[in-house]
């Protein structure tokens, strides 16, 4: 049936049929979403610094290639595939959060500030070794702490009386936001070590270039976590894109989803920060793509969201690793992308933000 | 599901809006409230729908179906009442529904699954509904003329378009008290007369108790069964509407001089409005 005929509709039947139109078009992007994401990551292995040609990668998949092309494909390059994959589909997911938390398109992590929290505690982590207590580990767990320390700043800050209002949440991400951003600085600017320097710009700016298999194995399970919990909230963050006050008249337990969703939050934020630095603007540019795209029904898009982040980060890596003869971070490239997008969304909608 | 409501007291800061209330109200009936603005009529919503928390004072249900409520609410009841303030959020959005005053909806949801969120607190009742109530969210779609509108994107709504949708809402929750704050706001002149019909129709035929806040003396006198006449946070009357809306009351709440009469075609009060009150001096005087 076409959606013409079911309009108006007549009874509840048409209604299903409406339902299950919508249900098979979100599944059918999800469908195309993964295929092109198996597609990505099978091809972004034949690309790569190092000259090697489809027929070697091919040879080391047989077991067949000489060491360093075996070397280069197996502990190089595919991690760094499985790292950028997970970073965007964490990232893209806790923006996604964020803006029905916030009932705002234009929140993200970045945007809030708890991404500059999160490299913060990765730098004090790489300078001062704090956190060593939790091994290889230290810096995430590091990145996580912080990221939620300074979340909760944030919303202590943009929290009165009468709620949580959605400009005092955006003025105080960027003040906290700057003010980590100014201690990661204080601290950079005090280490002598040159080596130590160089790894906290590095994640100051974001690369995939050092991801290894550990990565990503720690980061699959922290963000991994972070997203199941985010996904099993859909139906609640649905609800409170309505406002606290219907959401609760609804049904909605609005101070245990909240804390759940911002504790996911900080977990996926603090895993990507920890493996590939500050990486803006994924969070704020998928989940409005695709909101516009299938609608906001979280069910649906926090899976599109998944395979589109994770779709954006891995293109976006290869353009990193290859469009110059040196390797561009790429917290710069989303930036420099991300930014004019972010632009783009505020000039189109300024009437509906506030 | 009755309502018992006993010196209820609220306080913004420093500043008291309601200063002890006690009313009730029954299953069945259609409870209108009016009075000045800022008298304390949205607050005291509310409170009955724990969405404030009172500074004093207790609003309890009784007779209510137990079935609804889980176990962790039922253990709250004493001798056949609970506080609502026992109530857990979601077993409390089983009972009672609220249109509230004002909507703002950022995110481009269709109508129906705008709609479909009302079903949220009891989501097993639409999903593995016996076959008479299958069309339970296109009966309520109906009854609240939001039927052609479910096509449309809730944030390009008109807001009586987005009000209607608000009210079919409201009717999935499937509620045995049912809370409007000022229903008829921004809806055209049929579809006042229609929600209203609705209304009374649910309140007598499934004998659901509607309170309801208005600021519409003409649809309150015609279509409420009870009044509560507030002022300044305090009840100025309570009761029958024909014992409430008299041309004296209403002149000293509102200080406006109305003419009230009996009106057999409407078979209620029909009230005009004459003009200001003659010892009234403007705003803010006493």
């Amino acid at each position: 049936m076409k959606a013409d005929d079911l309009f108006p509709p007549t009874s509840q039947n048409d209604l299903d049929e409406i339902v299950r139109q919508k249900r098979s078009k979100s599944i059918f992007v999800i469908i195309f979403l993964i295929i092109i994401t198996a597609t990505i990551c099978f091809c972004s292995i034949f690309v790569g610094y190092a000259d090697i040609s489809p027929r070697e990668v091919i040879e080391v998949w047989m077991g067949k290639g000489n060491w360093q092309n075996t070397y280069i494909v197996e502990q190089i390059r595919m991690p760094r595939i499985a790292c950028s994959a997970v970073v965007g589909a964490g990232l893209a997911v806790a923006g996604m959060a964020m803006q029905a938390l916030f009932k705002n398109p234009l929140a993200s992590p970045s945007v809030l500030g708890i991404s500059s929290g999160a490299a913060f505690g990765a730098n004090l982590a790489i300078a001062f070794g704090i956190g060593a207590f939790f091994g290889s580990y230290s810096v995430s767990v590091m990145a996580f702490i912080c990221c939620f320390i300074t979340l909760l700043v944030v919303f202590a800050i943009a929290t009165t009386r009468h709620g949580t209002t959605t400009i005092l949440l955006l003025l105080a991400g960027v003040a906290v936001g700057s003010f980590f951003g100014g201690m990661t600085s204080f601290l950079q600017y005090f280490v002598d070590d040159a080596d130590v320097l160089q790894s906290m710009v590095y994640w100051s700016m974001g690369s995939f270039a050092k991801c290894d298999w550990l990565d990503f194995k720690v980061s699959l399970i922290i963000v991994g976590v972070g997203v199941a919990v985010i996904m099993l909230r859909s139906k609640e963050l649905n609800l409170l894109t309505l406002g606290d006050e219907q959401a609760k008249a609804l049904g909605v337990n609005i101070p245990l989803t909240r804390t759940l969703v911002l504790l996911a939050d900080a977990l996926i934020v603090g895993g990507c920060v920890a493996i590939s630095g500050t990486i803006g603007f994924v969070g704020l540019i998928i989940p409005h793509i695709f909101r516009t795209l299938v609608g906001p029904n979280h069910s649906y898009l926090g899976i599109i969201c998944v395979f589109a982040g994770a779709i954006f980060m891995m293109v976006m890596d290869i353009i990193a690793r290859n469009s110059m003869a040196t390797e561009v971070p790429i917290g710069v490239l989303t930036s420099l992308l991300g930014a004019p997008f972010f632009v783009y969304i505020m000039r189109k909608k300024r009437n509906e933000i506030w | 599901m009755e309502l018992e409501i006993n010196d209820l007291r609220f306080s913004y800061g420093s500043k008291e809006t309601l200063k002890g209330l006690t009313f009730n109200a029954r299953p069945g009936e259609v409870l209108g409230i009016l009075g000045e603005n800022g008298c304390g009529k949205t607050t005291l919503l509310k409170c009955i729908n724990s969405l404030l928390k009172p500074s004093d004072g207790r609003i309890e249900i009784l007779d209510f179906d137990q079935s609804v409520f889980s176990e962790k609410t039922l253990e709250k009841v004493q001798d056949g009442r609970l506080n609502v303030r026992d109530v857990s959020t979601k077993d409390l959005a089983k009972t009672m529904a609220v249109v509230s005053q004002s909507a703002i909806i950022s995110f481009p949801f269709t109508v129906l699954e705008a709609v479909m969120m009302g079903a949220y607190s009891k989501p097993n009742e639409v999903r593995n509904a016996p076959k008479e109530k299958k069309d339970h969210v296109f009966n309520c779609l109906r009854d609240a003329g939001a039927l052609e509108l479910v096509h449309r994107n809730v944030n390009e709504l008109s807001g009586g378009e987005l009000r209607r949708v608000m009210i079919a809402r409201a009717l999935v929750q499937n509620p045995t008290t049912l809370l409007l704050d000022e229903p008829t706001l921004h809806l055209d002149v049929i579809h006042q007369i229609e929600l209203m019909e609705l209304v009374t129709e649910l309140a007598s035929k499934h004998n659901i108790l509607v309170i309801m806040v208005t600021h519409d003396m003409m649809l309150a006198a015609r279509y409420c069964d009870k009044i509560i006449l507030m002022e300044k946070g305090r009840i100025v009357e309570t009761g029958p509407t024909e014992q409430v809306m008299t041309e004296k009351n209403l002149d000293e709440v509102f200080h406006v001089r109305c003419r009230v009469q009996k009106d057999e075609e409407i078979k209620g009060l029909n009230v005009t409005i004459v003009g200001r009150s003659k010892n009234y001096r403007g705003f803010g005087s006493e």
